[in-house]
C-alpha cells in the first residue's frame, strides 16, 4: 500500500478556493464556485444546504471521491491532486471512514464481515481484522448481531454497522452523507447521538452533510451552502481566512 | 424416412409451422389490440445496443446448434448425392446379369463368374421401351476392374475402371471432353485408348504415351490417344475407355456384353425421377432372361438421404446437452431482463397496468429479441456447419485414402426447421418469464426491495403431488416395457419432488436439495449392472445417455450450490492468507453465494458442457484405442489383398510359391476368400430375402485366423472352435454383429434389411440359426447354420456371412473364386515392402495389397478425427456458456454500481475491483471443470465397465487422455474469462462519486 504523508498542518482538512464542473455536453453545472473551508483535528462539522447547492460535491472533493477541477484539497497537509488514483484510494483505506444515506452495506456480507472489510484492505490479517470489527461493534452496541446479514437489521442498526466500519481503522475523518436521510426520527437521534459520543471521547473529526438541522445542532459547526459557494459557517461567520 | 428427435422430418416441420403461425398469430392480435404496448416493450430493444446485441447472442445459440445439426445432415446427404451422380453420370439404371450388382458397400470383395449376355438385349430393350418417351439412351457396356501398367514411367495402377461402350449409342450418357474438345469413341483407333485425369496422374503419363492392359489374359498395348474427363458409371476414379469391340476382344467375349446402361429423360439429377416407371417397362423383358434391371442411381439417391438423415440424427443427438444449456440460457437473459425492468414494472402497475398488460409488454419485447435472434442462429449454423463439414472432409480423405469432394449444401427445410424451433422454444421461456414477472409485489418492486417470502405449503405439495405420481407411473412404465429411459427419469423426477415435501416437513434447505440432489446423482452414476439387478434388464439408447447426463448435472449443482458455503470457507481458508487476496476474494465469492438461481444455472450450463465433452473424449478415445492393436484387427494377419472379379488368384499359396518376385518364406500363411453377393433370409421367420453378401474363408484362413466372437451359440467352446467347425463340416457360417438384434441401441447408421432375430447380441444365449442364401444371378440355393456373431470390432472388411470355401464353392459352383487374399508374413519382413511385392508379383490379377497396420491406421485416424470433430460440436455450447456468463457479469455491474463505488470509497484499487469480477467469473469456471470431469469420467468408467462385459469388448480399457482434456479444461477457463473481461474492466472504472449517487 501507498505510504501516508506525515500530518504537518494546522488543519484536518482544508479546501482552498475549490471549483468543481459538471460538463454533460450540453449544459455545464458549476457544481462548487471557489469554496474555502477548513476543518480542524477533532471538530465535527455539518454542511447544509438546500438540495442542488453542492454539499454532497464538496463531501466527495473533499473526500477524494471525485477531482476538482479548480483549487486545491489538503488533508493532513498533503494535497489530495498530487495524489495518484492509487494513492487517494490507499488514503481512503487507511485514514478515512464514510457512512452514506443508504447504508452501503454489501447485502451479502453479515455485520463482521462488513466491518472489517476496510481491514482486509489494508491488508491487516483476517484475524486481527475480526477481532478489531467485533471491538467497533461492540462500541456501536451490535455485538449480539454481528453475524446477522443487512436484511436481518433493522434501519438504525444498519446506520449503526456503517458507523462501525467507517471507524474501524482507526480514520482522521469520517465523511457522513446524509446518516439519518433514510431513518425514522428515535433512530436518526440514536444515531447522531452515537456519533456525537465518538467524537467527544475519540476526538474522531466528523464531517456531515445532511438537511436536518436537529443533526446539523449537534455539531460544532454549521456550515451553508448556496448555490456551489460557502455563504455562512456556524457559530463563525465566516470561514478562517487563509493566507 | 428421416427423422428427427424419433418424428418423421416433414411432419416435425408442419407441427412447427402451424404452432408458430399460432403463436405468432395471437401475438400479433395481443398487438394490434394494444399497440402502446408493443410500443413499450419494444423501444426497449434499442435502449442500450450493447446489452441487445449481448441478448439476441444468448437466444440465438440453441438455434445455431440446430441449425449446425441440420444442415451437416443436407451437406452430407448432397455429397453423398453428388457422388452417386459423379459415379453413375448420365446412368440411371444397370441392366445385368441377376446379383452381379450390389450396393451394400462393403468395399473389399468382387464377385466371379458374373455373367456375361448377348449383345442383342438391346435389341430388346429398345423396343420395350420404345415410344414411351422416358428415356434419351441406351447403349451395350462392359465395365470392368482392369490393371494397366505404363512401362516407360514405370507405374503400376492394379486397380482402374475399362469403361467400354458402343460408340454409336452413346447420345444421352454425357459428352466426353477431351483436351481439345468432345472426344469420342469412335474415334479411337484399334491401339488406342483414352485414359481420364486420375487415371494419366496415377501413372505419370500424357498423350501417346504407351500403356499395358492386363485383364486374366495376355496383356494389350495401346497408346494414350487423350486425356479426358468424364462422368459415367464406375468412372469416378481411374477409368480407361475403349470402343466396346475392343474391350469385347481384350475380356474374351465377342458379341457380348456385361451391363446395358439406360439414361433417363432428364440431367444427371432428375433422370432418377422416371426410374420406377422404366424398372416396370423392362422387368417384365428380361426376367425370362435371367437378367434384372438395377435402379442404382434412384436407390444411390436413396442411400444418400438415409446417410444423411443419420448424420442429421447424430448431430442432433449430440447437439441435445447444448441445446438445453441454450434454453437455460434464454430463462436466465430473461429473468435477468425482468430484474432489470423490476422498478419500472412495478411503477407501471402502480398507476393502473394490469398483470395482463404487463405480461404482453415483456412478451413483445421478448419477440423482437427473439424473431431476430432466431434468424441470425440459423445462418450462423449454417456457417459453423460448412467449418465442420471441412473438417470431416480430411477426416474421410483419411480413411479413404483419396480426397473426398465434400459439397456444402443447405435446405430451405432444414433452416425453417431451425428457425421455428428458436423462435417457439424461445417464446415459450419469455412467456414464462414474463408471468413471473408480473406477479410481483408492487410496492417491493418500486423500492427495490426483495419480493415478500409467501409460504405456498399447498402449491408445492400438489406440485409435489404430480411429480411424485407422474415419476412413478414413467418408472413402472420403463421397468414394464423394459426400457432405460422412461425409468431413470421417472426415478429423478419422484426425487426431485421429494424436495418440497422435506421442506414442509420442516427439513432445511440445505438438507433437503443436498439430499435429494446427491442421490440423483449417486444412483444415476451407479453401475448399469445394479440397476438392473433391482429393477430386470433394461434397454439403453442415447436418450439414456441424455436424460441421466442432465439429471446427474442438476443433481451435482443443487448440492454444490447449497453447500457452497462450505466449500468457498475452505477456499477463503487457505487462500484468504494470502493478505492482498483477502479481500478481493471475499467479494467475489460472496455474490455467487447470494445469488442462487443465478449461479446454479450458469454452473449447469457450464458444468453439462464440460460433462459432456469429458464423457465423450473418454470413453471414445477408450474405444478407439482399443481398436488400435493390429494382431485384433487383422485377424492375426499382416497383409490383406483383392484382385479383380474377373481375375481371381484360385491358389494363392501355389502361386506366391510358384512367383519368380517373391520369397515364398516371406509368406508361412497365404489364406484367400471369396466373395458373393446374395440374398439371405432367415428360415421360419417369414421374412422375404434381403441383398447381403457371403464370403468363403479356405482352410487357411479358418486355420490361422484370431478373429473374436461377440456371440457364440450354443454347444460350441471359443472362437477357435466355431472357426475349427466351420473348417471341418460343410454348411456352417458366421456372421457380422450389424444383423445381430440388441437391446440396446448405440446407432445412428440405416439398419441393414437383411436381420437377425430369436436372441440379443448383447444378452442370453443363442442358438444355432438357420439362413437360406441364394445366388441371384443363378438362382441356386442352400442353407447355412449360424454359429457366430463376429466381435463388434471386427474390421468392416469382414461384414457379411462367412462359411467355408468349401461349402461355397458347391453351392455355387464357378461364381465363388477367391478375390480377396490374407498374409502373415514371416517375423523381419515388412508388410508395407510385402504389399507392394504382392502388387507386382500379381499385376495380371489386378491386386492391391495393403499392410494390415496401415489399414488400421487410416481408420484410426478417421476416427480420431472425427471425434475430435464431435468434440468440437459439443463444444458449442462453450459459446453458451461464455454468454451466459457476459449476460451474468454485464447486469452485475449495472446491479452492484452502487456498492463498487462503496468498494471504491473504502479502499478498493481498481485492480482489486476488477479482479473480484474475473474471480467470480473464475470461481463458476473452475466448479464446472471439477465437477463435470469428475462426472464425466465417473460415467465414462461406467459406459466401459458395461460395455466391458460384452464378449467383443472384453479387453476395453478406461483410457483418459489427459492432454485432450487439459486442453479443453484451458479453453473453458479462457473462455470464462474472455466474457468477464469488459464487464469487469466497466465495474473497475466505474466513478465513486458517481456510484454513490446511483439508485
Amino acid at each position: 500500500m501507498s505510504e501516508i504523508p506525515t500530518d504537518t498542518s494546522e488543519f484536518l482538512v482544508e479546501a482552498r478556493d475549490v471549483h468543481k464542473v459538471y460538463d454533460t455536453g450540453k449544459v455545464k453545472v458549476h457544481a462548487l464556485n471557489g469554496v474555502n473551508l477548513a476543518i480542524g483535528h477533532g471538530e465535527m462539522v455539518a454542511i447544509m444546504g438546500p438540495s442542488g447547492c453542492g454539499k454532497t460535491t464538496l463531501l466527495n472533493c473533499l473526500s477524494g471521491l471525485d477531482s476538482v477541477d479548480e483549487g486545491d484539497v489538503l488533508i493532513e497537509g498533503t494535497s489530495l491532486s498530487s495524489m495518484s488514483d492509487k494513492e487517494r484510494t490507499d488514503y481512503r483505506a487507511l485514514r478515512m471512514g464514510f457512512v452514506f444515506q443508504f447504508y452501503n452495506l454489501m447485502p451479502v456480507l453479515n455485520a463482521v464481515e462488513n466491518v472489517e472489510l476496510p481491514l482486509l484492505v489494508a491488508r491487516r490479517s483476517q484475524k486481527q481484522a475480526r477481532a478489531r470489527a467485533l471491538d467497533a461493534l461492540d462500541l456501536v452496541g451490535l455485538t449480539e448481531r454481528a453475524h446477522h446479514l443487512p436484511d436481518e437489521l433493522s434501519g438504525g442498526q444498519r446506520q449503526r454497522v456503517t458507523i462501525a466500519r467507517a471507524l474501524v481503522n482507526d480514520p482522521a475523518v469520517v465523511w457522513a452523507d446524509e446518516p439519518t436521510g433514510d431513518l425514522d426520527s428515535e433512530s436518526a437521534a440514536e444515531i447522531v447521538e452515537l456519533m456525537r459520543r465518538l467524537n467527544v471521547e475519540r476526538g474522531l473529526t466528523f464531517l456531515i452533510v445532511t438537511h436536518d438541522l436537529a443533526v446539523g445542532e449537534q455539531t460544532d459547526r454549521i456550515v451553508h451552502m448556496l448555490d456551489g459557494e460557502v455563504v455562512q459557517s456556524g457559530e463563525r461567520e465566516l470561514a478562517p481566512a487563509l493566507p | 424416412m428421416t427423422k428427427l428427435f424419433g418424428i418423421p422430418v416433414d411432419t416435425f416441420l408442419a407441427v412447427l409451422l402451424i404452432a408458430l403461425g399460432v403463436a405468432l398469430g395471437i401475438v400479433a392480435v395481443l398487438a394490434l389490440r394494444h399497440p402502446v404496448l408493443v410500443k413499450l416493450g419494444v423501444r426497449n430493444v434499442g435502449r442500450r445496443r450493447g446489452r441487445t446485441a449481448l441478448i439476441v447472442v444468448g437466444l440465438m445459440l440453441g438455434t445455431t446448434i440446430v441449425a449446425t445439426a441440420l444442415t451437416t445432415g443436407d451437406t452430407m446427404s448432397h455429397t453423398i448425392r453428388g457422388g452417386a451422380v459423379a459415379t453413375l453420370g448420365q446412368t440411371d439404371e444397370l441392366v445385368s446379369a441377376k446379383g452381379a450388382e450390389i450396393s451394400l458397400g462393403t468395399g473389399l470383395g468382387s464377385a466371379t463368374g458374373v455373367e456375361y449376355f448377348d449383345e442383342a438385349v438391346v435389341e430388346r430393350i429398345d423396343r420395350a421401351l420404345a415410344g414411351q418417351g422416358l428415356v434419351d439412351g441406351v447403349t451395350p457396356a462392359i465395365i470392368e476392374q482392369i490393371a494397366v501398367q505404363a512401362p516407360e514411367q514405370r507405374q503400376t495402377e492394379p486397380r482402374m475402371t475399362l469403361f467400354a461402350a458402343d460408340p454409336a449409342r452413346m447420345e444421352g450418357f454425357g459428352v466426353i471432353e477431351g483436351t481439345n474438345g468432345p472426344a469420342t469413341l469412335t474415334a479411337l483407333d484399334r491401339s488406342e485408348a483414352y485414359l481420364n485425369e486420375d487415371a494419366a496422374e496415377e501413372l505419370g503419363v500424357r498423350p501417346g504415351d504407351r500403356l499395358l492392359i492386363y485383364a486374366g489374359g495376355p496383356s494389350l498395348r495401346v497408346f494414350v490417344k487423350d486425356i479426358v474427363s468424364y462422368e459415367g458409371a464406375g468412372t469416378a476414379d481411374s477409368a480407361l475407355f475403349l470402343p466396346l469391340a475392343e474391350a469385347q476382344a481384350l475380356m474374351g467375349r465377342p458379341n457380348q456384353v456385361r451391363h446395358v446402361l439406360v439414361s433417363n429423360r432428364g440431367d444427371e439429377w432428375t433422370g432418377a425421377d422416371l426410374t420406377d416407371q422404366v424398372v416396370a417397362q423392362l422387368s417384365p423383358v428380361l426376367a425370362p432372361l435371367g437378367l434384372e434391371v438395377d435402379p442404382s442411381k434412384s436407390d444411390a439417391i436413396e442411400e444418400a438421404d438415409l446417410s444423411g438423415a443419420a448424420f442429421m440424427a447424430f448431430f442432433t443427438t449430440f447437439g441435445s446437452f447444448s441445446i438445453a444449456a441454450g434454453i437455460l440460457l434464454i430463462f436466465l437473459v430473461f429473468v435477468m431482463l425482468a430484474a432489470e425492468r423490476r422498478g419500472e414494472l412495478g411503477i407501471a402497475r402502480a398507476i393502473g397496468t394490469r398483470r395482463g398488460h404487463l405480461v404482453q409488454t415483456f412478451t413483445f419485447e421478448g419477440v423482437a429479441y427473439d424473431l431476430v435472434a432466431a434468424l441470425v442462429g440459423a445462418l450462423f449454423g449454417a456457417l459453423v456447419a460448412f467449418f465442420m463439414v471441412f473438417v470431416m472432409a480430411r477426416a474421410f480423405d483419411a480413411a479413404a485414402g483419396e480426397e473426398v469432394n465434400i459439397e456444402f449444401a443447405v435446405t430451405p427445410r432444414s433452416l425453417a426447421i431451425a428457425y421455428a424451433m428458436g423462435v417457439l422454444l424461445t417464446l415459450a421461456v419469455v412467456a414464462v418469464s414474463a408471468w413471473r414477472v408480473s406477479t410481483m409485489t408492487i410496492s417491493a418492486a418500486i423500492r427495490n426491495l426483495p419480493e415478500p417470502h409467501v409460504p405456498r405449503h399447498r402449491r408445492r405439495l400438489a406440485l409435489a403431488g404430480v411429480g411424485l405420481t407422474l415419476g412413478a407411473l414413467m418408472t413402472f412404465s420403463g421397468v414394464s416395457g423394459d426400457s432405460a429411459t422412461p425409468a431413470m427419469v421417472g426415478t429423478s423426477l419422484m426425487i426431485v419432488s421429494l424436495v418440497p415435501v422435506l421442506r414442509v416437513l420442516g427439513v432445511s434447505e440445505r438438507i433437503a436439495f443436498t439430499a435429494c440432489g446427491l442421490t440423483i446423482a449417486v444412483i444415476l452414476m451407479l453401475p448399469w449392472s445394479w440397476w438392473e439387478a433391482v429393477l430386470g434388464p433394461l434397454s439403453m439408447n442415447f436418450s439414456t445417455w441424455i436424460a441421466a447426463g442432465l439429471m446427474i448435472v442438476i443433481g451435482a449443482v443443487w448440492a454444490i450450490v447449497f453447500n457452497a458455503d462450505l466449500l468457498l470457507g475452505l477456499a477463503m481458508s487457505l487462500l484468504g492468507r494470502i493478505r492482498r487476496l483477502a479481500p478481493v476474494l471475499k467479494m467475489s465469492m460472496a455474490y455467487p453465494l447470494a445469488s442462487r438461481f443465478r449461479t446454479g444455472t450458469t454452473l449447469a450450463m457450464f458444468t453439462l458442457v464440460v460433462f459432456t465433452l469429458v464423457t465423450g473424449t473418454a470413453s471414445n478415445g477408450s474405444f478407439i484405442h482399443a481398436l488400435e492393436n493390429v494382431e485384433a484387427f487383422g485377424g492375426g494377419f499382416d497383409v490383406r489383398a483383392s484382385a479383380g472379379g474377373g481375375t481371381p488368384v484360385r491358389d494363392i499359396q501355389g502361386a506366391v510359391a510358384e512367383s519368380p518376385e517373391l520369397e515364398a518364406g516371406d509368406f508361412p500363411v497365404a489364406a484367400a476368400q471369396s466373395f458373393l453377393p446374395i440374398e439371405a433370409a432367415q428360415v421360419g421367420t417369414g421374412r422375404p430375402l434381403e441383398q447381403y453378401v457371403v464370403r468363403g474363408l479356405d482352410t487357411a484362413f479358418l486355420r490361422h485366423t484370431t478373429f473374436g466372437f461377440a456371440k457364440i451359440a450354443e454347444g460350441y467352446e471359443g472362437g477357435s472352435d466355431v472357426w475349427e467347425a466351420l473348417a471341418s463340416r460343410p454348411g456352417l457360417a458366421v456372421v457380422d454383429a450389424t444383423v445381430a438384434p440388441r437391446r440396446d441401441s448405440f446407432g445412428f447408421a440405416p439398419p441393414n434389411d437383411f436381420r437377425l432375430s430369436g436372441f440379443l447380441l448383447d444378452e442370453g444365449p443363442m442358438e444355432p440359426v438357420d439362413v437360406l442364401v441364394r445366388d441371384t444371378q443363378t438362382g441356386r440355393d442352400v442353407t447355412l447354420t449360424v454359429i457366430g456373431i463376429l466381435s463388434e470390432s471386427t474390421p468392416l472388411e469382414m461384414a457379411g456371412m462367412a462359411t467355408s470355401q468349401k461349402t461355397l464353392a458347391e453351392a455355387f459352383p464357378g461364381r465363388a473364386y477367391p478375390t480377396i487374399f490374407y498374409f502373415d508374413t514371416a517375423p523381419g519382413v515388412d508388410p508395407a515392402q510385402a504389399a507392394t511385392e504382392l502388387e507386382s508379383a500379381f499385376l495380371a490379377h489386378g491386386m492391391e495389397a495393403e499392410s494390415i497396420e496401415e489399414v488400421m491406421r487410416d481408420a484410426t485416424s478417421a476416427s480420431v478425427t472425427f471425434n475430435r470433430l464431435i468434440q468440437g460440436f459439443m463444444g458449442l455450447g462453450l459459446l453458451v456458456g461464455v454468454a451466459a456468463l457476459g449476460v451474468i457479469s454485464a447486469r452485475s455491474v449495472v446491479e452492484r454500481r452502487q456498492q463498487i463505488g462503496v468498494m471504491r470509497a473504502i479502499g478498493f484499487r481498481r485492480g482489486m475491483v476488477e479482479a473480484s469480477f474475473l474471480l467470480e467469473s473464475s470461481f463458476i469456471a473452475l466448479t464446472s471443470i471439477v465437477v463435470g470431469t469428475l462426472l464425466g469420467l465417473l460415467l465414462a468408467w461406467n459406459i466401459i465397465e458395461d460395455t466391458r462385459r460384452q464378449p467383443s469388448w472384453e479387453n476395453l480399457t478406461l483410457v483418459v487422455p489427459w492432454l485432450n482434456l487439459a486442453v479443453i479444461f484451458v479453453l473453458v477457463y479462457a473462455v470464462a474469462m474472455v466474457a468477464t473481461i469488459a464487464p469487469a474492466r466497466k465495474a473497475a472504472k466505474v466513478r465513486p462519486a458517481e456510484a454513490l449517487r446511483y439508485e
